[in-house]
């Protein structure tokens, strides 16, 4: 009897562990480049982008200079000068909103392959890193940013897509570069597809679509206090930056509700965007 | 998604059911006039009578649940549980544990609503909660049924993800109210109904796969085993899934990354499988007035060879399912050049006559395209579907389906017959989701028909030992036999590049082919080889057009084009195109034969392009290579069986 029973036992635990080694099948160690498929391993692959061929990796259009210093845009910029009432301090993004950059957005948002996440993140990663080394430059002294909040999408969107591609990248790069992400925002309504309206529409469509939740925000607060900080920088998070007026939208319910909750408290809100239009 | 799990208990037995529009649900089982509606209008036989008394008592999980986690407490739930709010929370308890590990398990807990004053996380929906009341209804159900009436039947036959699902209703117009954009919360109701009364099948897109016997006896042990996930949708199993945490049901949720291109197949998302009609026995009694064929009608002009194969295959068609439960399986094994296209147009003929629905499916996109019209000249009262990714008639119905491998995947027992083109080509290879699809396309008691001119060593092994229906076509339609490969040695094309010049053997081969005005093909194993190897062949042939070309080249069409109408004489190419290239009068050379890339069927492809006209039925074929290899040896061999076969039974005619 006592044996028997033993037998089960050991049965037992063998088929645990049997069961719960399996599903470390679940993510294979693909050679293959996560965007094309390609299998080439002649051109070197770049160290942080181990995922991507020679081929696709030359095509990323990394932004490497700057004309407008409020949103980061490659060239002249009619919307910084037109905006009244700029929330944020300047926008940072890490590439060009090219056809291969939509393409490649499209295969992560729209298809839902996120398996591209490591590649996208990365990429904010490097503009985040850029973004840091230049303030400390201008500022002189080294710029910390003391959370990263994402842009929220809406409820339905989220609920037929089953993420938020602007959380995932912000926590993607809360991991590599040890940073606190705050979900504090969220949408006051659904707004229609951005794209099927005119640039005025959108400006004025815009405006308090987004809101702060206070119990977040105090709760933001909270976890600052003990560290006696003088100015609080943030960093709001989304894939694209169009015209700015989602950034500054976000930004605007954020440091209105940081108003209420700290008056005294000086707030600097900052944008990193994966990709300039 | 999450959706609403409930038991219905009546008398001592009960069922776990789920549901995506629950408010159906509680009109269908706790109002029978409702009920009783619904089944006269979808046709389903009312014979309610006696046999359920009483009105079932609904005792429904206060939270919505993933999709997954619903479909597994709904499919382990024991028929005759008593306590059934204690059995229940039993069941979600052990499911979430099995899902999330035992350290998660608390967190999902509280998200499932097994959290609370009392860890009950259930509410009883009685008698008294009956959600409409019968005046209302009986209308109601009318419309209701009418709708789920209508979606159900064109999706019949389908396998469709809820967007895949809510674009085909809404092309044919039936998303709801018309003018207005089609949206889920309008089609769920009917397709929730229609589910109810066996029409559609739901279920998640990614779901574990069936346990095996010794498995449930060890999970009542105590045993947790987490279950193998499979993708419902296209076959691929937990190799090619990856796990992220999902927004649309709360949970760490996996989905498909192999069948992606189609649509996100997911552990919470649903997989619609359109269900046969109660009608479709009317469609079996008209099978049996009308006679099967058993010989192709002359009209289709066939070959003796070809009409010998058709009525082989007619016959096994017409021989009926017996008591399979999987679609039968019959093997063409054709040589290259046998004319398979026109062997297909009698079988698909005869399914039509019975009422019956034909799918083509072949691998590639242009064969599709060069397919159709052929099939609309041949079936001119037929409605054709042709199916590829963008194609406009991705949402029509026809009699005679042709489509691209990938389109499998949104088909459930659809047809009556499914000919699948090219079984051991790219993406087939070797590939279990091929058999996953034809298995799935086609109806139980249809039949798959399997073409090949280099059939898979499994499936040629199948047919020997007898388990595999199958006929050979051993001529090609001009009926002269096939050319047989000639082996020649020499060095490697690597070896040769590095040295100047060519082998004598090699160049006096090119000059007689050149010399009788053959077109050339030249087949090297790497890419890499062959801008040298072009630039080497036109040096030694001056004033030859002389080209080359591989799967990276952007030009590829127009060159192959060109060779086609001569303007390129001799072209260097990699198996890129070792199928579907004919080019009237030419000659073949495989360089590095003995390669590790060149198996048997590859040779014989390759082999394939020579003497495929019937003004120049004899080409020539030549295995280059240092060494002979088995795969050579057996290349040379099936060709030269083909032409036994052919010639014993008289199809040659020289
Ligand atoms: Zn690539
Ligand atoms: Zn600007
Ligand atoms: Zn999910
Ligand atoms: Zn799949």
């Amino acid at each position: 009897m006592s044996s028997s029973s033993s037998l089960w036992r050991r049965l037992q635990k063998f088929t645990q562990q049997t069961f719960s080694s399996s599903a470390i099948l679940l993510q294979p160690q693909s050679p293959s480049c996560a965007v094309c498929g390609s299998r080439d391993g002649k051109t070197p692959r770049h160290d942080r982008f181990p995922q991507l061929c020679g081929r696709c990796y030359g095509k990323i259009p990394w932004i490497t200079q700057m004309f407008c210093p409020v949103c980061g845009r490659p060239e002249w910029c009619p919307d910084c000068i037109r905006r009244t009432g700029t929330a944020f301090v300047c926008n940072r993004s890490a590439v060009r909103y090219d056809p291969v950059i939509r393409q490649w957005l499209a295969l992560y948002k729209y298809r839902g392959n996120e398996g591209l996440l490591p590649l996208l993140g990365e990429m904010m990663a490097m503009a985040y890193r850029g973004m840091i080394a230049e303030l400390s430059l201008t500022s002189q002294e080294q710029v910390q940013i003391h959370g990263l909040i994402p842009v929220p999408v809406s409820e339905e969107r989220l609920l037929e897509r089953g993420f938020n591609q602007a959380e995932q990248l912000g926590s993607y790069l809360a991991g590599s570069e040890r940073l606190a992400l705050y979900d504090i925002l969220h949408r006051t309504r659904h707004s229609d597809k951005q794209s099927f309206k005119t640039r005025g529409a959108r400006l004025r469509d815009t405006e308090q679509l987004f809101a702060a939740d206070l119990h977040a925000a105090a709760a933001m607060l909270d976890s600052f206090n003990s560290s006696g900080l003088k100015t609080l920088r943030l960093l709001i998070i989304d894939d694209i930056y169009t015209t700015g007026s989602t950034a500054n939208s976000c930004a605007q319910a954020l440091a209105e509700a940081l108003k209420s909750l700290a008056p005294a408290l000086p707030v600097r809100i900052y944008i990193l965007t994966l990709a300039r239009s | 998604m999450r959706v609403l799990l409930y038991v219905v208990q009546s008398g001592s037995r009960s069922r776990a059911i789920w549901s995506i529009a629950p408010e159906v649900d509680w009109a269908y089982w706790l109002d029978r006039d409702f009920r009783q509606e619904a089944k006269r209008v979808m046709g389903c036989s009312v014979s309610d009578g006696k046999a359920t008394p009483d009105v079932p008592v609904v005792i429904a999980w206060s939270e919505p649940l993933p999709l997954g986690l619903a479909e597994r407490v709904a499919e382990r739930w024991p028929g005759d549980a008593e306590e059934i709010g204690e059995a229940l929370r039993r069941l979600v308890l052990g499911v979430v544990a099995e899902r999330e590990g035992r350290e998660g398990s608390e967190a999902g807990e509280r998200r499932e609503g097994l959290e609370g004053r009392d860890r009950r996380g259930w509410a009883a929906l009685g008698r008294a909660q009956q959600v409409y009341r019968a005046s209302e209804l009986c209308e109601e159900a009318h419309v209701l049924a009418a709708r789920a009436h209508r979606a159900a039947s064109l999706l019949q036959g389908r396998a469709l993800l809820s967007s895949e699902a809510l674009a085909l209703l809404e092309a044919a117009g039936a998303a709801g109210p018309a003018g207005a954009a089609a949206a889920w919360s309008a089609v769920a109701p009917a397709l929730q109904l229609a589910a109810l009364l066996g029409r559609l099948r739901l279920g998640g897109a990614v779901a574990p796969e069936p346990q095996p016997r010794l498995l449930r006896w060890l999970r009542r042990l105590g045993a947790r085993p987490r279950p193998r996930l499979r993708c419902q949708r296209c076959g691929s199993g937990t190799a090619r899934m990856r796990r992220t945490a999902c927004a649309a049901c709360g949970s760490a949720c996996a989905y498909c990354e192999a069948c992606l291109t189609m649509g996100r197949s997911r552990e919470c998302g649903l997989l619609i499988l359109g269900m046969p009609s109660s009608g479709a026995a009317a469609g079996a009694t008209r099978a049996a007035s009308s006679p099967a064929p058993s010989e192709p009608a002359p009209s289709w002009g066939l070959s003796p060879a070809q009409a010998a194969a058709t009525a082989a295959a007619l016959g096994f068609m017409a021989a009926g399912p017996g008591r399979t439960t999987i679609p039968r399986r019959f093997l063409f094994w054709a040589v290259t050049g046998a004319g398979k296209t026109e062997m297909i147009f009698p079988l698909i003929e005869a399914c039509l006559q019975r009422g019956g629905r034909a799918l083509i499916a072949t691998p590639r996109r242009d064969v599709v395209l060069e397919l159709d019209p052929r099939i609309r000249r041949a079936f001119p009262k037929a409605a054709v579907v042709t199916l590829y990714g963008g194609s406009e008639q991705r949402w029509e119905q026809g009699d005679i389906t042709l489509a691209t491998t990938h389109q499998l995947f949104r088909f459930h027992r659809g047809f009556d017959l499914v000919v699948i083109d090219e079984i051991d080509a790219f993406p087939y290879h070797n590939d279990a989701m091929l058999q996953f699809a034809a298995d799935k396309v086609c109806k139980p008691e249809g039949v798959n028909i399997l073409l090949s001119a280099t059939p898979p060593a499994e499936l040629r092994r199948a047919a020997a030992l007898g388990r595999l229906a199958h006929v050979r076509v051993p001529v090609r339609f001009h009926r002269h036999s096939l050319p047989v490969p000639v082996q020649r040695q020499i060095p490697s094309v690597r070896k040769m590049l590095d040295k100047p010049g060519l082998p004598g053997d090699l160049l006096k081969r090119l000059r007689h082919s050149l010399d009788r005005g053959a077109q050339l093909f030249v087949f090297v194993q790497q890419i890499r080889d062959v801008d040298p190897l072009v630039e080497r062949l036109r040096r030694a042939f001056p004033g030859i057009a002389i080209d080359g070309t591989s799967s990276k080249d952007p030009d590829r069409a127009r060159k192959v084009i060109r060779f086609r109408d001569r303007g390129i004489r001799l072209l260097v190419t990699t198996t890129i195109l070792e199928r579907g290239v004919t080019v009237p009068m030419s000659d073949v050379f495989i360089l590095d034969a003995d390669g590790k890339l060149f198996d048997d069927a590859s040779l014989i492809q390759m082999a394939g392009r020579a003497g495929r006209s019937k003004d120049d039925p004899a080409g020539l074929v030549y295995f280059y290579g240092s060494a002979r290899t088995h795969s050579q040896q057996s290349a040379i061999r099936q060709i030269r069986s083909m032409n036994r076969i052919a010639r014993r039974n008289g199809y040659l005619n020289h």
